[in-house]
């Protein structure tokens, strides 16, 4: 039995108000999940669902305010500052806008390389410089655009640069924060399919942040989905999509577009709007906008509980789901 | 699928030309009406700065009392002073002082201010808002008021002034760069270089203060074309660079006590005035360029 | 409202306590011993010491700051070392100075810079407004002493329009202080008008390319109405806003002013201060600028929220 990579455990994770004397935002809240080395977890939900923080929380960008995180058995979420720098080899992100996460006034051959330097690898400078151009390879691009600059290249092109920067320090776990989100659709393939067979070729751990559902199926081996900061339902990506348990999920997933007459679902349109997160709603998060809400549901949040063997649920009408899926597997 | 995607990826998707990024700026600047006549007033002006010892038969000291106060004319194109000194050398000796006291006092309060706004942004807290408040109370007072008075604490002198010039333009820099560090601390590069592990220094050194550059920049034209100001109105009231060495304002102030001879205090003046407006004229240009270029 | 009460006074009072401090300190550096200045060189040293002692010169700087302080929040900001009057009565016979200096030279800017601006804006890019602009640059590179001495050796030596220098207060003889501020007047608001014609010609540029406006105009009202009626009213809320902040400017204006006219102002005193080591009254001088830049820029800034709302 193999030792999780990434273990969260009861990560929280507060954000003081915008405004003077509101109330504090509960962006993540008691989240625990586990990944296992090699595989590719995709962590979805909507905007302000709370899933750039968990990535921006794990890279210690903010400091959890409860929880543990531990990465490749290192206790990453309790290190100071100043010890963790060592350490951050290990943990990487590749981030979701192009036009901002590179350097404008540094060639791309001294953005990947800047890895190297600060922990020291690779050799002197020119064995660095090798590896840059190993690296250079490995996402597609010709050796001659490490001299070049951000604003000389395309997005896709500085998405791919991006991940060669995080690839460079060899990281064991690599967070894919929307990193096709902001790309053209065609585009968004083509780095996709990088993004996969790196993960195929390097045997790279990865958690995979989007609030695109097909992307995420495409790529991920299990999803966990993320409502208001709580983990909802986590479960691997084959099954989780043909039977979701969630009602949460089920009306995600019912709103992918797709031509196939066959898997098109039903659309669920939820009522009313996200809660606000300075005021979640009592009892479970969802409850305000569940189709199948019942009063239990208002009492307290639901844990998230193994309601089969690899699949976990936060809902308390489980055998509403127990049903459905019984009738459409006899169907 | 995994391998036809890596060859794909291979087509070179940009432009490929390489303009040197200054260049562009530069272009921008002299462009514009603006950039041209401020370019061409301020070579003027440095030209004879430098090149002041040489271009008038006049040493800028020579007395010469039988001549005093004689009105321009062929010899003297500026007229002399109360002491038979040819005016047109001692403007043009004035040149070099204020360029230098505007260029030292601007460095002064650049290298300050900068590095105060650059730590006080990147650490933020409490020791931020504290600075930025004293930065602020600085700010309350007026340019001439804090010169003065800081003037009067130091004694009156060529140096002094450039300390306090530059001391009192500290808070404009510290302001202006602290905007920028928070504006570029939110960057995904900036958040790339902290997951990478870089330290803080590496951080300021390689990615903020490079790209902060900018507007800093285009504010030291504006803070020069004060800096030449207030010099001028500290030597005006007797407090900036001391006689005998020349000094626009000191020489105004001269010409004031003996107003029936106008050209005593024109020529200096006009001087003061065509160097702030060439300054202004430069800054307006070059934050056009720079504006352009954000499109 | 309590919470905003709170905040306020958390930005306000942090900021008065190192203005107060800074003033202090200006003048707690300066050379010169005041209790010589009081005395006199020829003072024995018995003498000397009981004026220190009475001037509190021997406490340390943080008691001194803190005396000086409770003092000036009363009211009471020493002496002038010079005369002996109380440095209060001689702020307050010499404020009124200034402000009328400042208000007056206002009014001219604003009636000079403001239609020039929305001219400027009107036929943007035009030759009008390529000279209106050089002219605005201009202004506001135009030194004041040698500004005030053109105008002097023009309207006063040359034309006879008006006296060269010197005071007269209203009460005493209003035409002839009329007279006498005409020319500082117009000295100290060629910068400032230039300064209000540039930001009124930004901020009509900004309001005129709103959607508003093309809907006013989509309307079918004149051109004249649709710049005058709803672009104006809008593009002037940032023009009064730098007004109110430019008080700064304007003060280190008529310590220049003041000294070329010889008007008995604020800028006058602390230079004279300045001149004679009389340390309280440069300390008066200089508190009572400062603050008085400080509550108009605060005046400004709650001015400001309160027309526009949303800003907060």
């Amino acid at each position: 039995m193999t030792e999780p990579l990434l273990r969260l455990s009861n990560v929280t994770k507060w954000f003081p108000s915008r405004q003077q004397g509101g109330k504090p935002v509960q962006a993540v809240s008691d989240v625990s999940l586990e990944v296992m080395p090699g595989e590719v977890v995709g962590l979805v939900g909507e905007s302000g669902s709370g899933k750039s923080t968990i990535g921006q929380t794990i890279t210690r960008l903010h400091d959890p305010d409860s929880g543990e995180i531990s990465i490749a058995g290192i206790d990453f979420g309790g290190m100071y500052q100043r010890e963790l720098r060592k350490h951050r080899r290990v943990v990487q992100m590749i981030f979701q806008d192009p036009s901002s996460s590179l350097n404008p006034r540094m060639r791309v051959g001294d953005i990947i390389e800047e890895g190297l330097g600060i922990h020291g690898l690779g050799g002197d400078a020119k064995a660095r410089k090798q590896r840059v151009n190993e690296l250079l390879e490995l996402i597609g691009l010709p050796a001659d655009f490490a001299r070049r600059f951000p604003h000389q290249l395309s997005g896709g092109q500085r998405q791919r640069v991006g991940i060669a920067r995080a690839l460079a320090v060899e990281p064991s776990l690599l967070i894919a924060d929307e990193a096709v989100s902001a790309l053209d659709v065609s585009i968004q393939a083509q780095v996709i399919s990088l993004l996969e067979s790196l993960q195929k070729k390097l045997n790279l751990t990865m958690l995979f942040i989007s609030h695109d559902m097909s992307v995420v199926e495409y790529i991920s081996d299990r999803v966990a989905v993320l409502y208001l900061g709580r983990l909802v339902e986590v479960a691997k990506a084959s099954e989780i999509f043909r039977r979701p348990l969630h009602p949460y999920t089920e009306a995600l997933l019912s709103a992918i577009p797709t031509t196939n007459v066959k898997t098109r679902r039903k659309r669920i349109l939820l009522e009313g709007d996200i809660p606000n997160p300075s005021d979640p709603p009592k009892g479970c998060v969802f409850s305000t906008r569940c189709p199948h809400v019942a009063e239990q549901c208002k009492s307290a949040m639901p844990p998230l509980v193994e309601v089969e063997p690899g699949r976990f649920s936060a809902c308390m009408r489980q055998e509403l789901f127990e049903e459905k899926s019984k009738k459409a597997e006899e169907a | 699928m995994s391998e036809t995607s890596l060859q794909f990826a291979a087509v070179p998707e940009a432009r490929d030309k390489e303009p040197s990024p200054i260049w562009g700026v530069l272009t921008a600047i002299f462009s514009s009406w603006q950039g041209i006549s401020g370019g061409i007033l301020f070579g003027l002006i440095l030209f004879g700065a430098v090149f002041s010892p040489w271009l008038t038969p006049y040493d800028y000291t020579a007395l010469d009392l039988i001549s005093i106060m004689q009105g321009p004319n062929g010899a003297h194109f500026f007229g002399t002073d109360e002491l038979g000194r040819d005016i047109l050398s001692r403007v043009l000796e004035g040149a070099r002082v204020s360029l230098y006291v505007a260029a030292a006092s601007v460095v002064f309060s650049l290298v300050i201010g900068s590095a105060i706004g650059l730590v006080a942004g990147w650490i933020g807290g409490v020791f931020e808002k504290t600075v930025m408040r004293l930065m602020d109370a600085m700010l309350a007072f007026p340019l001439i008021v804090m010169a003065l008075a800081i003037v009067a604490v130091l004694g009156p002198s060529m140096e002094n002034a450039i300390i306090a010039i530059g001391i009192t333009k500290i808070p404009h820099f510290a302001r202006l760069m602290r905007g920028e560090v928070l504006v570029l601390k939110e960057l995904d590069y900036v958040r790339a270089a902290r997951v990478l592990g870089a330290g803080n220094t590496r951080i300021l050194l390689r990615h903020i203060l490079p790209n902060s550059v900018g507007p800093v920049l285009v504010y030291s034209s504006i803070a020069a074309s004060q800096a030449i100001m207030t010099e001028a109105s500290l030597s005006f009231l007797g407090l900036g660079v001391q006689p005998p060495t020349p000094s626009w304002g000191g020489m105004v102030s001269i010409g004031m006590q003996n107003f029936q001879f106008w050209w005593m205090s024109f020529y200096p003046g006009l001087a003061i005035f065509l160097a702030v407006l060439s300054f202004n004229l430069l800054g307006d240009a070059v934050r056009d360029a720079l504006d352009a270029r954000l499109q | 409202m309590l919470g905003r009460v709170r905040g306020f006074l958390f930005q306000i009072v942090p900021l008065l306590f190192f203005v107060s401090l800074i003033a202090f300190i200006l003048t707690d550096l300066l050379p010169g011993d005041a209790a010589i200045e009081k005395v006199g060189l020829e003072a024995t040293q018995q003498q000397l010491e009981a004026a220190r002692e009475e001037l509190g010169l021997n406490d340390p700087m943080p008691v001194r700051y803190f005396t000086w302080l409770t003092n000036a929040l009363q009211g009471d900001l020493g002496k002038s070392l010079r005369s002996g009057e109380p440095v209060t009565e001689v702020l307050l016979r010499r404020i009124s100075v200034t402000v009328e200096l400042a208000v007056l030279g206002t009014a001219f800017a604003v009636l000079l810079g403001v239609p020039a601006g929305i001219l400027s804006a009107r036929f943007r890019a035009g030759w009008i407004d390529a000279v209106i602009n050089f002219l605005a640059l201009s202004g506001m590179a135009i030194p004041y002493f040698w500004l005030g001495l053109l105008l002097i050796m023009l309207f006063s030596l040359g034309l006879h329009w008006v006296p060269p220098s010197g005071y007269v207060s209203f009460t005493e003889d209003p035409l002839q202080h009329l007279r006498l501020m005409a020319l500082p007047t117009m000295t100290i608001a060629v910068a400032f008008a230039a300064t209000m014609m540039r930001q009124t010609r930004a901020s009509m540029l900004e309001v005129m390319t709103a959607d508003y406006i093309r809907t006013a105009r989509a309307k079918g009202l004149s051109e004249r109405k649709v710049v005058l009626k709803h672009g104006l009213r809008n593009a002037l809320v940032p023009v009064i806003t730098v007004m109110g902040l430019q008080l700064g400017t304007l003060l280190g204006g008529a310590i220049i002013t003041e000294t070329v006219f010889a008007l008995p102002g604020l800028g006058r005193m602390m230079v004279d201060g300045i001149f004679r080591r009389d340390f309280p009254i440069i300390q008066g001088a200089l508190l009572a600028t400062v603050i008085g830049v400080v509550l108009t820029n605060l005046a400004t800034d709650a001015l400001y929220r309160f027309v526009n709302p949303r800003i907060n």
